[in-house]
């Protein structure tokens, strides 16, 4: 579903085969490989080696953002992000490529199951459904409107 | 109860004739009577006036409530309607029960109006279920035929499949499809004069889509619509003719087109 | 904004001679039409959640006072400040009093149709602050100095050839250069907004639902600008109107399958985000303050009137993509801020059927609409009611009323009709063979009926009518 809203996307047995990932896309994207990341336990854990990574919180000189996904819908190909100490909202809308890492036990079939998992609502709920677009020029879509103009999701497979 | 169960043979159909066929098209009326009578129904015209639509539209809902009293009142010895105007029977189908309160002898009988009357292609084809004979008409060349798919029996009644089938059956052939069948041609009753330029623009894209298909006859299920389209298609000196799409499932070969003489 | 709708006539007629606006609106009704088709059709119960849609909104309009106080509660709660405005005027005093402080000068604003109600940009203008939309599309027409011609679309209207030509007249001087193709141009704006959100003071969005169990305000957009005009400046302002409130999180994900099928034909928007109050002690980023404006501006007085249906409206837009007398004519027309069927039921009910008499009639009463709002609003319907009430009010047509009160008298009385009809017949006839030596079976031209003759033939009747036909038949037989 992710990928039928213009996202990208792919699979890691692991977390600590994300900064792969990541390098890898960035790279194909020529993009250089030096990310903001949030500051997320299971990011801050991982060694990001081959990457220069900051943990902080975005601002727009930032050309790359390594996310953490609160949890996914199946239903929509939606990502779902928490705003926390552990995560900026910043980092969703300001850099121009967006990598989300979401774990595979955390996808939902649909909304109705996600807002159990929520509880107590944070300040701010993100649903994200692929890259931002805009189709105001003659209602034809371009991408990268405001937010991101591509968003990579890395699927993490392991339950740990 | 009335209208519910097909009706026997020999049984008494009562025709909507509506206005609009009765000045403008009495072919249309004269195919419906021979449609009917030939399933071996005996057809009945009592005399009678204008449903109401126009004053329905135009927001005059105390004389529409007066007209439909007179309907259901002239119409109320039979147990079957059958009309060939999609809007004519959806007003009395589902616009005139709005009319009366709900509970009220008046709103018993309107219901009653309303249920057993019928357009005549749902007649045919839903409730009556013939299939009628293969029959063609023109058997000279191929002739290409486009439908428009008039509003009122589109959303209020549903019709879309069934003049197909029935055309099908009778002359064997397919439709050619317009992209925009199922977008308003721009009459609107009263529209098309309160606002001539928006109206005729609505017809032109219309005629768009039938010149696209290089259609040679346009049919439709609502003089209204097919005057208006007709009477364009005529002014920009287009081939295309126009018909009800009972004309054309006749025993004898439809004559001059709507707005042409012989 | 300025109610310009007793224009409507003329400024249709202006319309349908602007050939840019019928290449814009030819491209946007196919696209928004087919789009969305698909991604119905895709859903096996899409009827399901209108039908669902339809009964939680009459339910909480049933009960709105209940649902906006439980919202207000919530948002307290969540540390956000609740204002209650009964007019435009009221808001933008509010809004230009959180606003007043020294170190507010630019307030960055997404998509509002609300806010376009009484102008709320003007309002803050003459406050003396810089306001910038930015969403493209209002962007696009706020440099043109324009309204918006469609609510989810607002610059629908405009050719890229237009964009190119205001864009290097208005960022020529910042130094950025002449764009033509679509990207460069969605670049150039990203550009330039980019610098206005990480300055702006404040922002202002709207909210598409209120969600009364949690008091969060669900934000749609599919660009990202509502986000960064939320979350950059230290104050965020939402302007939302009473009738948005849902009760709880579950009716929110049915409202979300219908929105974004039934507006832009995605299965969903972009960014869905839900704000509930200010940056928490502990987050990194969001704003310090959090306000919500709930305008009134006229809805309760549609309260329990027999326009209430008008009230579920979610603002998609799929009535007007589905309308063929908009998308000939274009949103301007209507002369407010709602164009289209939705438009022309809500506008005489906030500016007064007056100032709108002929928006009700600006409608075949095909019915399309009806059959894609996604919370089912008889928008024909309500349509047929305003005519009524006009009649009722005498404000329709004399000549009008008093043709059909003629026509009405002779249609009650079957022999009457009888005679009137024949008796047309044959005159018009009679009338047809003197006029028409060449042209047989139509009419070019019949005095009175200009309207319809002017640009369409006008069949001669049959020499006799059905029922006349008929009575001579039953005779010989
Ligand atoms: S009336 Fe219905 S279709 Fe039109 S904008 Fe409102 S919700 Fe959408």
């Amino acid at each position: 579903m992710h990928t039928r809203v213009q996202g990208t996307f792919e699979g890691v047995d692991s977390l600590q085969d994300v900064p792969l990932a990541a390098h890898r896309y960035l790279v194909g994207q020529s993009v250089s490989p030096e990310v903001v990341i949030s500051p997320s336990p299971e990011l801050t854990s991982i060694n990001w080696k081959g990457l220069k990574v900051e943990f902080r919180v975005a601002n727009r000189k930032d050309r790359s953002s390594v996310t953490m996904a609160f949890a996914g819908i199946a239903e929509t190909g939606t990502l779902v992000m928490v705003s926390s100490k552990q995560s900026p909202i910043n980092h969703h809308f300001l850099p121009e490529f967006n990598i989300a890492v979401l774990k595979q036990s955390k996808l939902v079939d649909c909304m109705e199951n996600l807002w159990p998992l929520i509880g107590e609502h944070p300040r701010t709920i993100n649903l994200i459904t692929g890259p931002s677009k805009t189709a105001d020029i003659e209602q034809t879509i371009v991408y990268g409107a405001h937010g991101p103009r591509a968003l990579h999701v890395i699927l993490v497979r392991s339950t740990c | 109860m009335n209208g519910e169960s097909k009706p026997k043979k020999n049984e008494q159909i009562a025709l909507l004739v509506t206005c609009l066929s009765d000045l403008f098209r009495p072919q249309i009326a004269h195919a419906t009577v021979e449609l009917i009578e030939k399933l071996g129904y005996r057809v009945d015209v009592p005399a009678q006036t204008c449903c109401g639509q126009p004053a329905y539209n135009a927001g005059e809902e105390d004389k529409t409530r007066m007209l439909a009293e007179n309907m259901i009142r002239i119409f109320e010895p039979y147990r079957y309607v059958v009309g060939s105007s999609g809007s004519c029977v959806a007003t009395i189908k589902e616009h005139y029960p709005r009319l009366f309160r709900e509970g009220t002898s008046e709103y018993e009988q309107c219901m009653k109006f309303a249920q057993k009357t019928y357009e005549l292609s749902t007649f045919l084809v839903d409730f009556i279920q013939v299939n009628l004979e293969k029959k063609p008409l023109f058997d000279k060349q191929p002739v290409r035929i486009t439908y428009h798919d008039s509003c009122s029996g589109l959303r209020e009644l549903g019709i879309r499949s069934q003049p197909r089938k029935l055309l099908r059956d009778r002359l064997g052939i397919d439709i050619s499809e317009i992209s925009n069948s199922e977008v308003c041609c721009g009459f609107g009753g009263l529209f098309c004069v309160k606002y001539p330029e928006i109206s005729t623009r609505m017809v032109d894209n219309k005629i768009e889509g039938i010149e696209h298909v290089e259609a040679d006859v346009l049919l439709g299920g609502d003089l209204g619509c097919l005057m208006n389209i007709a009477g364009r298609l005529r002014r920009v000196g287009s081939k295309t003719r126009v018909y009800h799409y009972a004309e054309l499932l006749t025993e004898t070969v439809p004559g001059p087109a709507i707005g042409y003489q012989e | 904004m300025q109610v310009q709708s007793k224009n409507f006539r003329k400024t249709a007629k202006k319309a349908l001679l602007d050939a840019d606006l019928r290449v814009a609106m030819g491209r946007a009704e196919g696209g928004f039409v087919d789009t969305r088709k698909l991604v119905v059709e895709e859903l096996d119960n899409f009827q399901e959640y209108r039908e669902f849609a339809r009964d939680t909104k009459n339910h909480v309009l049933a009960h709105l006072d209940y649902y906006l106080t439980k919202f207000e509660s919530n948002v307290q709660a969540s540390g956000g400040q609740v204002h209650w405005a009964s007019n435009g005027e009221e808001v933008n005093r509010i809004v230009v009093d959180i606003c007043k402080r020294p170190e507010i000068k630019k307030i960055t604003k997404g998509k509002s149709m609300v806010s376009e109600e009484f102008a709320l940009n003007a309002g803050l203008e003459a406050a003396d602050f810089q306001v910038i939309e930015t969403d493209l599309g209002e962007y696009i027409i706020q440099l043109a100095n324009e309204t918006p011609s469609h609510i989810i679309a607002p610059a629908v209207h405009k050719t890229k050839q237009a964009v190119t030509d205001l864009f290097d007249e208005y960022h020529r001087e910042a130094g950025y250069p002449r764009v033509v193709e679509r990207l460069d141009i969605v670049n150039q704006a990203r550009q330039v907004l980019r610098d206005h959100f990480c300055t702006a003071d404040v922002g202002i969005t709207g909210g598409n639902f209120l969600i009364a169990d949690t008091g969060s305000i669900a934000l749609i957009t599919n660009e990202g600008n509502g986000d960064l005009t939320a979350n950059l400046p230290k104050i965020h302002i939402v302007v939302t109107s009473i009738e948005k409130v849902i009760p709880d999180m579950q009716a929110l994900g049915g409202f979300l399958r219908l929105l974004g099928r039934s507006a832009t034909g995605q299965i969903m928007s972009v960014y869905t985000t839900l704000f509930n109050g200010p940056k928490r002690i502990d987050d990194l980023d969001g704003p310090e303050e959090f306000h919500v404006v709930l305008v009134d501006n006229g809805r309760s007085e549609i309260l329990g009137t027999q326009f209430q249906d008008i009230l579920r409206c979610i603002k998609c837009g799929a009535c007007m993509n589905h309308c063929p007398v908009y998308t000939n004519i274009g949103g301007h027309a209507y002369g407010w801020v709602y164009p289209g069927p939705m438009g022309s039921v809500l506008t005489p009910l906030m500016v007064g059927q007056k100032n709108a008499p002929d928006l009700p009639y600006a409608c075949t009463l095909n019915g399309r609409c009806k059959t894609v709002c996604p919370v089912m609003i008889p928008l024909p319907d309500l349509l047929r009611k305003h005519r009524n009430n006009l009649v009722e009010m005498g404000e329709s047509k004399r000549f009008q009323r008093w043709g059909m009160w003629v026509w009405a008298q002779v249609a009650r009385n079957p022999r009457l009709y009888f005679l009137m009809t024949s008796l047309y017949v044959r005159k018009l006839n009679v009338l047809a063979r003197l006029l028409l030596v060449f042209r047989r079976g139509s009419f070019k031209h019949i005095p009175m009926l200009g309207a319809w003759t002017s640009t369409r033939d006008f069949p001669v009747p049959s020499t006799a009518t059905f029922q006349g036909q008929w009575k001579k038949r039953k005779r010989s037989e």
